[in-house]
């Protein structure tokens, strides 16, 4: 059940209608079945492996890790969260890696094995569990009923691609009463709306653009590369900002809050800064769960601490899939990371407040850095092979073919241009223009223009739907 | 919690609440409702603006009730929207050998319509049927040599289907269009065996033509995610919401509006008219080639005849194309046709500046008046029989 097809929308209104006429002591289970309904609507046995999993954690943080709190303990009960990721995920990675070394050191062996199948949001649910064992082995108290603890895991908006929640953000909404708001369902159905839009009018619409660029067998010249990182780097953001838009408006229409996950993160002026807006509830599980601990284990080494980074952020990108262009595109991202903490912290240093023309142009400058630099990134991310990376920013850095495509149409060129120029137009006019959005919409003239924008907004989603294409995060 | 009376229920408690009441929701839902009446009204208007832009509007519709067996229909009149529900009307080859054309919407448009004008193969059909054989039409507008051979590849999974011969109107601007249209993808979701012939020529044939059998598989990922993605069930929630929104029914028809607008809005800001020369781009002529080449093959493992032909173009026109790029094109398409032994035949001055109709205030470039598709039907007619492949 993909969030922007009809099925959701009617699977949502029915279960949001029978939970708020349910008695409240009922809620919470039907939630969880609603969310198990939800999840098993993909493929059911993967339910048996999200509630053992389930199973596992809880009755793990409630006896074992409770019972004694120790770095051994907690460390088996990481090992057994990661089991079914890399074996589902990973598996075929690590005998193809092995294969290639194997072939280097002169044996040429390859270990064939079945197509394995992915189930949907393992990545995001394995962290999810992981932070659990370690929050409780940090002192938090464990959710002691099953009930709590199976909705903290399953509850649908967020398990297939995140936010990743914590047990501090979760525990007082499952546990405590839960009402529902006219700012709630205003503030979700607003949330749901725009996020069907970024799917389905700009994602969606991009995906061909970028898709014929990175045919592996296509030789594209310098505009069809800059349109097809460009492209995907608009796609991605439009698509993974839209599936937590929806998440968030849809938990929200049941009483909770999630936590969010993008925050204009084209406009960073820094690759720190690109971080604290892009995927937040991940930068921060890396953070807290992975470099924080290597830091602190080597803490009277603080010379090591960028080798921190590249780790967490190599581990990042193996997160997001099992291929070495995901290596590539975490480490590159450390390493800008590091250069960010050490030998360009003068450029990349900002102020955000009152500034200078200088002070100004320089935020200009280190913004469109920064940009460059991210889309970069996104061309290990997106690539089929390092390989085919590497032909592209050659294609890139040596102007090859000039202003003419040698893939793309003229018309995917210009909408590729006219996307990011609305994007960029988008955050000028928030920003710069109308920094108080709230004011904005309190005028007298916003009572008529927002439901219309809104009535619009409908009626593109209507027009421009391709029938429900799957989430590139789907994937991870 | 909420403004407004309380009545312990929370849904009834919002719906009553004051701000629910002075918000955006109910603005919302008035705005929508005007916009449906709205589309109500105009439904028909839009699809027949669609049906125009499609260049079908001559084609009388066919009704529902129709079926198979009273075959007044010989061609895939949906142009390529609805192939599922037209596939039904192809003859059975098992009983008599079949012919199929296909190309672009030259093969189905006929500029200034008049009272017993008929489609090239409709002239076909009629001639052939004398000698027991069928013809069928199977054209789309712009339709790219990955959907020629998509349908080729179609046709020949079924005995039922499988042509004897099956002739190709090329035409060098659709050499700039890549993939499969709805109706197409809709045809291929719906068949896994075709997909699996699908998946075997990418297979078997990647290494003599990487770009084209690259692309099938790119297609039929998407597909088969697509598949894993949409339930009947989903399909089945469109239809009925189709059926009672309007705005949802004519959904189709208000993106093809805007799609027209936008491209006259581009046309017209970079002053693009139909005459403005614009090159092939080169990975995408590649491509269409070797999707030329991938037909032949699929035709040559069915023991299918193929013919190709350059279509006929309006003298009076000014082309678009770039003069050197369509003579190195016409060349290629007579090696091709050599190097496979295809019958072939440059068309693109048959049809005579009289025969040629108007579109956009301006000479049609492509689109010929009823009499041109008698004469290129004649010359079909005459090439095959040369050939050899009439019996």
């Amino acid at each position: 059940m993909i969030f922007t097809s009809y099925t959701y929308l009617l699977f949502l209104a029915v279960v949001f209608l029978a939970h708020w006429h349910l008695p409240a002591r009922w809620r919470k289970l039907f939630l969880v079945l609603a969310s198990y309904g939800f999840y098993m609507s993909w493929s059911w046995p993967f339910g048996f492996l999200l509630l053992g999993v389930s199973v596992f954690n809880w009755a793990y943080g409630r006896w074992v890790l409770t019972e004694r709190r120790s770095v051994l303990r907690l460390a088996a009960g990481i090992a057994a969260n990661l089991s079914p990721l890399i074996y589902f995920k990973y598996t075929g990675f690590i005998l193809d890696s092995a294969a290639v070394v194997g072939g280097w050191l002169g044996h040429a062996w390859h270990f064939r094995i079945g197509e394995i199948l992915l189930p949907l949001g393992i990545s995001f649910f394995t962290f999810q569990g992981i932070a659990y064992l370690v929050d409780v082995t940090g002192g938090e108290k464990p959710l002691e009923s099953p009930l709590d603890f199976f909705l903290f895991k399953a509850l649908w908006p967020q398990l297939i691609a995140g936010p990743i929640v914590r047990l501090s953000e979760m525990r007082g909404q499952i546990q405590g009463e839960r009402t529902l708001e006219y700012g709630d369902f205003s503030q979700g159905c607003r949330r749901i709306l725009f996020g069907f839009f970024k799917k389905v009018v700009l994602a969606d619409a991009l995906a061909p653009v970028v898709e014929m660029v990175f045919l592996s067998k296509a030789a594209p010249h310098v505009v069809d590369v800059t349109a097809g990182i460009l492209g995907f780097g608009m796609q991605i953001y439009f698509d993974f900002s839209a599936y937590s838009d929806i998440a968030i408006g849809s938990a929200r229409l049941f009483g909770f809050r999630l936590p969010e996950n993008f925050y204009w993160p084209y406009g960073a002026s820094s690759p720190q800064e690109f971080w604290n807006r892009w995927h937040q509830t991940l930068s921060r599980w890396i953070r807290d769960y992975l470099f924080i601990p290597l830091s602190f284990s080597y803490r009277r080494r603080p010379g090591l601490a960028p080798l921190w980074i590249l780790i967490a952020m190599a581990v990042c990108g193996l997160w997001h899939g099992a291929a070495w262009t995901f290596v590539v595109w975490g480490v590159w991202h450390g390493a800008l990371l590091v250069l960010n903490a050490t030998r360009l912290k003068g450029f990349f240093a900002v102020s955000r407040g009152p500034s200078s023309l200088g002070e100004r142009l320089r935020v200009v400058a280190s913004t469109a850095v920064t940009f460059f630099l991210m889309q970069i990134g996104w061309l290990f991310f997106r690539a089929g092979s390092i390989e085919q990376a590497l032909t592209f920013l050659k294609s890139l850095l040596t102007f090859h073919g000039g202003f003419r495509p040698s893939v793309l149409r003229e018309n995917d060129v210009l909408f590729t241009v006219l996307v990011f120029g609305g994007m960029m137009a988008a955050h000028f006019v928030r920003f710069r223009c109308f920094p108080d959005v709230g004011a904005v919409f309190a005028k007298p003239w916003a009572r008529f223009a927002k439901p219309l924008v809104y009535a619009l907004v409908i009626l593109s989603i209507v027009v421009f739907d391709q029938e429900a294409k799957p989430f590139v995060y789907f994937q991870f | 919690m909420v403004q407004g009376k309380q009545t312990g229920n929370f849904v009834w408690d919002l719906v009553l609440d004051k701000k629910f009441h002075s918000g955006s929701t109910l603005w919302v839902i008035a705005f929508l409702l005007f916009a449906n009446l709205l589309f109500f009204r105009w439904s028909d208007f839009l699809i027949q603006e669609r049906k125009r832009n499609l260049l079908i509007a001559s084609a009388p519709a066919v009704s529902n009730s129709l079926t198979a067996s009273s075959r007044p229909v010989r061609y895939d009149r949906s142009v390529g929207e609805d192939l599922e529900r037209y596939w039904s009307f192809i003859p059975d080859a098992v009983s008599l050998p079949l012919v199929l054309l296909t190309g672009m919407s030259q093969m189905y448009m006929i500029n200034d319509f008049r009272e017993g004008d008929q489609t090239i193969v409709e002239w076909m059909d009629d001639a052939l049927s004398k000698k027991g054989v069928r013809a069928f039409g199977l054209a789309a507008p712009n339709l790219s040599n990955e959907e020629a051979f998509f349908l080729l590849l179609a046709a020949a999974s079924e005995p039922k289907t499988t042509p004897r011969v099956w002739i190709f109107g090329v035409c060098f601007d659709k050499f700039r269009n890549i993939d499969l249209r709805p109706g197409y993808r809709t045809f291929l979701k719906n068949r896994p065996p075709l997909q699996e012939r699908w998946k075997a020529m990418a297979d078997r044939y990647a290494e003599r033509y990487p770009l084209a059998t690259d692309k099938m598989k790119s297609t039929l990922s998407a597909l088969r995610q697509e598949i894993r993605k949409t339930t009947s069930f989903e399909s089945c929630l469109r239809e009925r919401t189709a059926a009672w929104v309007p705005m949802v029914r004519v959904r189709k028809e208000l993106n093809a509006r805007i799609q027209m607008s936008l491209f006259l809005l581009r046309n017209k800001l970079l002053g693009i008219k139909p005459a403005s020369k614009r090159p092939i781009i080169p990975s995408r002529l590649r491509m269409n080639k070797e999707f030329l080449g991938l037909a032949a093959e699929a035709a040559r493992e069915k023991g299918i005849k193929l013919v190709v032909y350059v279509v006929p173009l309006n003298p009076q026109a000014e082309s678009p194309y770039v003069p050197e790029q369509y003579e190195e094109f016409k060349e290629w398409l007579a090696q091709f046709a050599l190097r496979n032994g295809l019958p072939t035949a440059d068309w693109e001055k048959r049809v005579p500046v009289e025969e040629w109709g108007e579109l956009m205030d301006g000479p049609d470039f492509k689109h010929f008046k009823g009499a041109g598709h008698r004469l290129t039907a004649d010359a079909l007619l005459d090439l095959m029989e040369r050939s050899g492949l009439l019996p």
